[in-house]
């Protein structure tokens, strides 16, 4: 396992697996959510380096608080 | 070193992370997709303490069982975390602890639901065993909406949907209570203010602050100490009869609240994991 660390950049951008409409995240973590400003897509961060995006997971019945 | 169990990473996750790296501590975490489990084995490679932030109940309580059995601390427990996620041990052990929760039956037939809700009186509320941010509840009005719901619970042949939760119906001031725990203690709390009976931020209820009084500190100290929580969101109904626990949430949501308190509470999240880790490693 490897220390979590921030990427150095703090504004990367990718594309939009969905619609490839240029997406710009603000200090990205792998595992995180954001939505496509085009298309209204979940997009899950999947990689840093590059910046990578897949669809999101659909939300499951036990996820929560 | 400390490590936290999550997959899909939330406002509060980023919240913990910044919280960990403002204070020049380094953390890994472990996500149930990519993790081999057995790595964990060698005594090397283990962690000192173990944060559960995983949005999957079921894969939390799986790592948190796993972590428990090779001696691992973890926070909040396997224990407390199962108890938090299942509404009818949670009920039972209020109950224990004579905690003041609103009326509630556990059954496991449709007729006997419907001879609760008869006994309780309508409206009531039926509720899924498990599930969060206010999903699958029902307020039944009558006998015959009951009776489809059940219907309707049993036709989706899942194990947990074939268990009746049924609880008495308790008229909200327009809003409830959501108290953060971060360290066994109540650090802030908001009301969720909503026109609709389901009152979570996320069915659109709005934050407002709420103050932390005598009675709310005394129920949340019994409640923290019967489920054993370490950091935890209590959900309080203000009644007649005083403040009633709703729930205890064990991995809490709180960007919401910390839109209207001024406590950093990731901050004492964190804080509260470094001492208790510094504790663990001097034993």
């Amino acid at each position: 396992m490897e220390v979590s660390r921030m990427t150095k950049d703090k504004n990367i951008q990718s594309t939009c697996p969905e619609c490839e409409a240029v997406v710009q995240v603000n200090q990205p973590e792998t595992g995180e959510v954001i939505t496509c400003k085009e298309c209204g897509a979940d997009l899950e961060i999947v990689s840093l380096q590059p910046l990578q995006f897949h669809t999101a997971p659909k939300i499951e019945e036990d996820w929560g608080e | 070193m400390i490590a936290i169990i999550c997959s899909r990473v939330r406002i509060e996750e980023k919240m913990i992370f910044e919280a960990f790296r403002s204070k020049h501590k380094e953390f890994v975490r472990i996500d149930y997709r990519t993790v081999n489990l057995g790595n964990f084995y060698r005594h090397n490679t283990r962690p000192d303490l173990v944060l559960n932030r995983e949005i999957s109940q079921t894969k939390a309580e799986l790592m948190l069982e796993y972590f428990k059995e090779l001696g691992v601390d973890t926070v909040n427990s396997y224990d407390s975390t199962v108890l938090c996620n299942n509404k009818a041990m949670s009920s039972w052990r209020l109950k224990k602890y004579s905690i003041p929760t609103p009326k509630t039956s556990v059954v496991f037939s449709a007729e006997q639901a419907i001879s609760v809700a008869e006994s309780f009186g309508y409206p009531v509320v039926v509720k899924p065993l498990i599930g969060s941010w206010g999903r699958l509840l029902a307020k039944v009005e009558n006998r015959d909406t009951l009776e489809a719901i059940l219907e309707h619970k049993e036709a989706m042949q899942q194990v947990y949907h074939s268990v009746f939760y049924i609880q008495e119906y308790v008229s909200k001031p327009g809003r409830d209570i959501r108290v953060i725990v971060a360290g066994k203690k109540p650090v802030t709390a908001m009301y969720r203010q909503s026109e609709h009976w389901i009152t979570n931020t996320a069915r659109g209820a709005k934050p407002k602050p709420c103050l932390l009084n005598s009675d709310i500190i005394e129920i949340v100290d019994k409640t923290v100490k019967a489920f054993g929580v370490e950091i935890a969101g209590i959900d309080l109904v203000e009644t007649t009869e005083g403040y009633k626990v709703l729930e205890v949430n064990s991995a809490v949501e709180f960007h919401g609240i910390q839109t209207v308190s001024s406590v950093d509470i990731a901050g004492r999240i964190v804080d509260y994991l470094l001492v208790k880790e510094k504790n663990l490693l001097k034993v």
